[in-house]
């Protein structure tokens, strides 16, 4: 037992000293990952330009949204229709790290009772392999309507 | 000046490891943590952000545990901003909702602790995200994602995004919680 929990606070120790050993530039590769995500949003998501799906997705891509739950033709016939498209938000914070870009939005609607204007948050985030988009993620439940 | 800059963040995140890892059981998931395809070798981030870690990943177990105290504290108030359009804007407000949704703490590391799927860092800035499984109209669970983004300022939490519609009933919501709360200042009907 008390082995054990050595060996716990010594792998501890020892990921936050490796963990803290890095610099914190971002590499020409997470510039490059960033770039593309965006642009991938942006045109294929926002504007539905879903013919250029496959320069930006990989051919096994894998989509967690769960009103798409499923690969890159799911991904085509989800946005394909303009209604479940999002409008232009603005960019809160982006994270790009390793593999992930996160992207953080903030959107504006109006309170269904008094129609008064609020904002609210939205996240997205993608996994990139071999220069294109593996898996994405996101905060949508089946009958989420980003407006 | 910071808790890290006075002691050193690598010091600080050391020995906050070794008091979490004490009064935590044996299967306690680690203090960072990882999606099944992250790369820990992939993380870069500065002793300042491993502590904005830390505090995030403290004040989520308090947060879902009733330890509402630590929550508190955690909060750089009074000038802390809370972008959900629907929680209470004030330390009392925001004690009486948490309050009426776990009147009695649990232990601080529950074996159920949901561990996030996702955790990044940039600047002042951490996200995380966790897997969850939701109801659906019909009564069936599916996978979905929640998350999480906080900015710090001296080692608190100085402002915070979630994912919150305004509800459709916020104002009958807001009663409810504040008449649960044993409140005498709630809105009226």
């Amino acid at each position: 037992m008390m082995f054990r929990k050595s060996a716990q606070l010594a792998f501890a120790v020892a990921l936050l000293v490796i963990v803290g050993s890095f610099a914190t530039a971002q590499t020409v590769q997470e510039k490059n990952n960033q770039q593309m995500v965006m642009k991938w949003y942006h045109d294929v998501i926002v504007l539905g330009h879903v013919s250029e799906a496959s320069k930006y997705m990989a051919d096994d891509y894998v989509d967690h949204d769960p009103r798409i739950s499923g690969g890159r033709a799911a991904f085509i016939q989800h946005y394909e229709n303009a209604s479940t498209r999002p409008a232009e938000a603005k960019e809160i914070a982006t994270f790009v790290q390793g593999d992930y870009v996160v992207m953080v939005w903030q959107r504006a609607d109006k309170d269904p009772k008094t129609s008064t204007p609020y904002t609210y948050t939205t996240y997205d985030v993608v996994r990139i392999k071999n220069g294109k988009i593996q898996e994405h993620w996101d905060n949508a439940k089946r009958n989420t309507q980003w407006r | 000046m910071s808790i890290s800059k006075m002691f050193g963040a690598p010091v600080l995140t050391a020995i906050g490891g070794l008091v979490l890892l004490a009064q935590a059981p044996s299967n306690i998931p680690p203090i960072i943590p990882m999606h099944t395809s992250y790369d820990v070798s992939s993380l870069k981030y500065t002793p300042e952000q491993q502590d904005h870690i830390a505090i995030a990943d403290l004040f989520f177990r308090a947060l879902h545990s009733g330890h509402f105290e630590l929550v508190l504290n955690l909060i750089e108030w009074p000038d802390a901003i809370n972008h959900n359009p629907n929680d209470p804007k004030t330390p009392p407000g925001l004690m009486a909702l948490l309050k009426s949704r776990i009147p009695e703490p649990k232990p601080l590391f529950h074996e159920q602790d949901q561990i996030p799927s996702l955790v990044l860092a940039n600047g002042d800035l951490v996200v995380f995200m966790w897997d969850q499984q939701v109801k659906d109209a019909d009564g069936s669970m599916y996978p979905a994602n929640r998350f999480e983004l906080m900015r710090f300022k001296d080692g608190k939490i100085a402002e915070h995004w979630d994912v919150a519609n305004r509800r459709e009933n916020a104002q009958d919501w807001k009663i409810d919680w504040c008449m649960k709360a044993g409140r005498n200042d709630c809105p009226k009907p």
